[in-house]
């Protein structure tokens, strides 16, 4: 191991050198404290290091302070040399960053002692800093270490415009299957050979590649980092690259490599990679930033099929950036009160009545105007936050039906639907929340109808019976919504307390010219009459529709001939102008030109 | 290695705690012995002439190795004596610095004549 020896004293010089010459360092003498700081600073110094407190110009106290100042250099262990004894002297030496202390003059025993000792922290310490920095399974470096190096080549790319790097961000294809299937030590087994796959695809014939250098030594450029993750994610830094054909070379590198078969608990496992790619040109202020991209990249490559690549362009970078500030927005969308709810009328079809209304989520977003759920309901069910916005959509709508079913009465009361996603349906308290919600409204169960899809009644049947059958009891009406789109077991069906089939629009808006969607609803309107239910079309936008739809024997619509869903004073409006005549609503010409706020 | 009968006569050098620490070995201590001949009279030159221009931060410093100096080569009475013209210097006591030297040189010139003798006496 090499060992610095600081001191002015050329005897003192001499027979610690002696000593540890004996002991097998390797030493290096120098007589003042500005060659000992240059030493120790350098690339591959020695990290244990003797200095004598008093030198001439930087003495050891201030070689220490130079020393501990730099933090992203790897640790020196230091001992100072002194023949200061008071309590307060060792104290300022400890404070300085030193290590340790030894009176001059050095008895040998002593000195070899207190270096065996520096020298057992310091491997504990490379070993804690090696475990800090390193996946377990895979001994390739960790999420932290990556981002650390990322972090230094961005600073660089800042001050060299011609420096560029690339991320490859990569996601091994179906890995949950292999994990499900053949448990998850044989998950890990994928995992290691994976990693080796990739250690042979990353490395270029000219450049060396550090993916186990761990312990804090500065990269050098032109070095690529191969790291877990964490699961099956592995990112890849192509650091100093000409352009993005570099990137894609080692991307398709990966994909051949990966392409051939594992072998694993005995079985042949074949798997893909799906690979986002990420360039430094484009500009990044933070590590962060161009991950997020070459992540971003890696869920479009899996979009479009996976099994293959995706660069980071502006567009996709302008859509993360976007994506990102309606996540922000959308967080304190409910603080700020931007939520509405519009209501768009459900009508029967003979005699074009209001029975009821179906409660859509609006969001008044700042800057945006009205924005459809469409646009964000998808990033509200990835950021949790869907449950919370969906009962406030429930609590305002029963408050609303409540207000309405006093101001408007009619026989029988109208009623409200509310839709209820896959996971507010998957919430366990749902039914008393709907019960609380119902209690603080005043308003009458049977006025409120609660609207499902498909696809979340047939995900667990057996979850689903029990909570319908407890909203029943409620005396809550449901709703299978969109049907027809979605996949139903009749047999199942049956089972559950339906009150409502909602035909979709897309075979609404086919009815007047196709056969088969002709077909498909009078199937549905047959069906649901059969088994005791009330039939509404949704999507109905035009009079021949509606028409057609009640030759069929369809009772109820909802739809643009009739009216938009429109905002809560609207369509007070429209309930006062049509109280009149028993809720029926104007000519639609009227109606739609006039009296339709959007 | 340094046998029993190589032993210093009872002078002011601590030759048993000099052996300790070059661990018993012969060559080293001759090297020693050679820079510390060669090394101590131009220190000690550059003390008295620190004193003699009343220099007391030079006192400071050249007290300081010439204390460091002795103290290897387990000189003690005349590391103490170098010590309290170190402490002379920090202080920048202007008086008395004259005759406190006075004193160092008659503790250093016992190094100085020891060595000779100490060398043939280990060094063959």
């Amino acid at each position: 191991m090499k060992i610095l020896i600081a001191d002015d004293d050329v005897i003192s010089r001499c027979l610690v050198q002696k000593t540890l010459d004996r002991e097998g360092y390797e030493v290096l003498v120098v007589e003042n404290g500005s060659s000992a700081a240059e030493c120790l600073s350098s690339d591959e110094g020695p990290r244990l290091a003797l200095l004598d407190w008093v030198m001439p110009g930087l003495d050891g106290l201030s070689v220490c302070r130079q020393i501990r100042s730099v933090s992203n250099h790897p640790y020196v262990y230091m001992i100072l040399l002194t023949s200061k004894e008071s309590k307060e002297d060792i104290v300022r030496g400890f404070e300085a960053g030193a290590d340790d202390y030894l009176t001059k003059p050095c008895d040998p025993k002593e000195l070899k002692a207190r270096l065996r000792a520096g020298q057992r922290i310091l491997q504990l310490q490379d070993k804690l800093i090696q475990e800090a920095r390193q996946d377990p399974l895979t001994r390739l470096p960790n999420r932290t270490f990556f981002l650390d190096q990322l972090a230094r080549c961005v600073t660089r790319a800042k001050r060299r415009p011609d420096y560029k790097f690339a991320i490859l961000f990569v996601d091994i294809d179906g890995f949950k299957i292999v994990n499900d299937s053949l448990g998850h030590f044989a998950g890990d087994h994928l995992i290691v050979q994976i990693a080796e796959r990739l250690v042979s695809s990353v490395r270029r014939d000219d450049l060396v590649s550090c993916s186990a250098d761990v312990t804090g030594r500065v990269k050098q450029s032109g070095e690529d980092t191969l790291a877990r993750m964490g699961g099956d994610e592995f990112t890849i830094l192509l650091d100093d690259i000409r352009d993005a054909s570099d990137g894609i070379r080692v991307a398709e590198r990966i994909q051949q490599k990966l392409a051939s078969p594992f072998l694993i608990s005995g079985q042949e496992v074949s798997i893909t990679a799906s690979i986002g790619i990420a360039i430094s040109a484009t500009g990044y202020s933070t590590a962060e930033d161009i991950l997020r991209d070459a992540d971003t990249a890696m869920y479009r490559a899996k979009a479009l099929g996976k099994s293959r690549y995706e660069i980071c362009d502006p567009a996709m970078h302008a859509r993360a950036v976007s994506r990102l500030k309606l996540e922000t927005d959308l967080r304190r969308a409910m603080d700020r009160d931007e939520f509405r709810v519009h209501y768009q009328p459900i009508v029967s079809l003979r005699g074009c009545r209001i029975i009821g209304f179906e409660a859509l989520l609006r969001w008044q977003r700042p800057g945006f105007g009205l924005v459809m759920p469409g646009e964000f309901v998808e990033v509200a069910e990835e950021t949790g936050q869907i449950p919370f916005i969906g009962l406030w959509v429930l609590r305002e709508a029963c408050r609303q039906m409540r207000a309405w079913n006093l101001q408007f009465p009619s026989d029988p009361a109208f009623t409200i639907a509310v839709n209820i996603s896959g996971k507010q349906f998957a919430q366990p308290d749902l039914v008393s929340r709907v019960r609380d919600i119902l209690h603080e409204a005043c308003l009458d169960p049977q006025s409120l109808r609660l609207e499902l899809t498909e696809s979340v009644t047939m995900r667990d049947v057996e979850r689903t019976a029990r909570i319908l059958g407890e909203l029943r009891t409620l005396g809550v009406g449901l709703s299978i919504d969109d049907f027809g789109t979605g996949y139903s077991s009749l047999s199942h069906l049956r089972r559950f307390p339906l009150d409502t089939l909602k035909i979709d629009r897309s075979f609404v808006s086919e009815v007047e010219n196709s056969s088969d969607s002709r077909a498909i609803v009078q199937m549905i309107i047959s069906l649901g009459r059969s088994l005791g239910m009330e039939i509404v079309a949704e999507g109905v936008e035009a009079a021949k529709q509606a028409g057609l739809l009640e030759s069929l024997g369809c009772e109820y619509a909802q739809g643009y001939f009739f009216s938009k869903p429109i905002d809560q004073e609207g369509m007070a409006e429209v309930l006062l102008e049509s109280r009149g005549s028993a809720y029926k609503l104007p000519q639609q010409s009227v109606l739609r030109q006039n009296v339709i706020r959007q | 290695m340094i046998q029993p009968d190589d032993r210093s006569p009872d002078l002011s050098l601590d030759l048993p705690d000099l052996r300790t620490r070059v661990d018993n070995d012969r060559e080293p201590l001759r090297e020693l012995l050679r820079i510390f001949k060669t090394e101590f009279p131009f220190l000690l030159k550059s003390l008295q002439e620190a004193v003699v221009r009343g220099d007391m931060k030079g006192v400071k410093v050249k007290a300081h190795t010439i204390k460091g100096m002795l103290a290897n080569v387990s000189f003690a009475w005349a590391a103490a004596s170098a010590a309290c013209l170190e402490h002379m210097g920090l202080q920048c006591v202007t008086q008395g610095p004259p005759e406190e030297l006075a004193g160092f040189e008659q503790e250093a010139s016992l190094p100085l004549a020891e060595h000779g003798p100490c060398c043939k006496g280990i060094v063959r």
